[in-house]
């Protein structure tokens, strides 16, 4: 019992350093486009993809390869928690606006 | 435009309805009145409506999730009532009761309210744009008509079947969508990194997820061809309860006739 308690302590302990220093990558939409269209992420690694919709009518991150999905209000910001992923290509596209709004995940 | 729309509203209104058309038939076969789940469609569409218009309110509490906790909290709200709606659907005495109609409008309500929101955000995000608009709204209207066969389909296919088998196929329906539920809850708390990520397999090759086949069985089973372990484990420990709940309830119902 009392190792348990001293395991979930310490992995409580564990995940918050991993917390604290979990690398940023930014992504911004602008009229319905991915800037940069191409983005290089730690291969890995969990991160945190910071998407900036610069629009003012929502719309949605997806990636069928990332396995992630959220809606983004217009002017507003959105945090995506992404990985970690074996070093690859992974699409991402606006589900809103599939034809203009792509883009890839470059891990490596 | 027009393909956008209706993959868009067909994705989101195959979910619902095909929870919808389940607890239809469970109703139909227990010889009750199916108009509370009626009741629950029109009280889901008007939550979807406030809902899409807090979102943005929603996305930013605990730290930017704020939307992936929200969502998973709904997910996990359905889950609960249909595990109830199964316990309490094997038991003769109260299959007809107000709990149970109270329970099956809850489910209703939130899965109608989870999946209106997107179609309403995605809706709002052109409605001002002139030259889509009639593309928008014819695309809106086909998703919705196709995911409203579907359902119906599957009402009719569930209804045909001899009681006996019917019920059986019921229950198995309601443990797979509600194991989806929590397949999805997981997911979203992968995303809001509360559980940890990772892929457990890749089955994308033979069935992708944007396939036809691929949304069917998103659609009901929550697949996804890139799972997270946690999003596994959580799955089955969803699937097994509810399983064995059923089990030990329809072994007591038995026994005691």
């Amino acid at each position: 019992m009392l190792r348990a308690v001293i395991n979930g302590t310490l992995l409580l302990m564990l995940s918050a350093a991993c917390l604290a220093d979990k690398p940023v990558v930014e992504l911004v939409i602008r009229d319905h486009l991915f800037y940069p269209s191409q983005l290089k992420v730690p291969a890995n690694a969990k991160f945190k993809l910071r998407v900036d919709n610069q629009d003012p009518t929502p719309e949605e991150f997806e990636s069928y390869e990332l396995n992630r999905e959220k809606v983004i209000l217009g002017k507003r910001r959105a945090i995506i928690f992404i990985g970690p992923l074996a070093p690859g290509v992974y699409p991402f596209f606006g589900e809103f606006n599939p034809k203009t709004a792509q883009g890839t995940m470059i891990a490596e | 435009m027009l393909l956008t729309s209706v993959i868009i509203v067909l994705r989101e209104v195959l979910e619902a309805a095909l929870l919808i058309s389940v607890l239809a038939a469970l109703r139909q076969m227990q010889g009750g009145s199916r108009r509370g789940l009626l009741w629950g469609v029109l009280a889901g569409l008007m939550a979807s409506l406030v809902m899409a218009r807090s979102m943005g309110a929603i996305s930013e509490l605990a730290d930017g999730v704020g939307q992936e906790l929200f969502l998973a909290s709904l997910h996990g709200v359905v889950y609960l009532a249909l595990l109830c709606i199964g316990v309490l659907a094997l038991r003769e005495s109260s299959s007809h009761t107000l709990l149970m109609g109270v329970l099956m409008v809850t489910a209703v309500a939130v899965a109608v309210s989870r999946e209106g929101e997107e179609v309403f955000l995605y809706i709002s995000a052109f409605q001002q744009n002139d030259e889509v608009r009639s593309s928008l709204y014819s695309g809106s209207l086909i998703g919705l008509g196709i995911g409203a066969s579907a359902g119906a389909l599957l009402y009719y296919a569930l209804c045909l079947l001899p009681p006996k088998w019917g019920y059986r196929m019921i229950l198995l329906l309601l443990t797979v969508v509600a194991g989806a539920m929590i397949l999805q809850a997981s997911g979203l708390l992968v995303q809001a990194d509360y559980l940890p990520g990772g892929m457990a397999w890749d089955s994308s090759d033979w069935l992708p997820e944007d396939s036809v086949a691929g949304q069917l069985l998103y659609a009901m089973l929550g697949y996804e061809a890139t799972p997270a372990p946690a999003q596994l484990w959580a799955y089955s420990g969803a699937v097994l309860l509810m399983a064995s709940v059923l089990l030990w309830q329809w072994r007591r119902s038995r026994s005691a006739s």
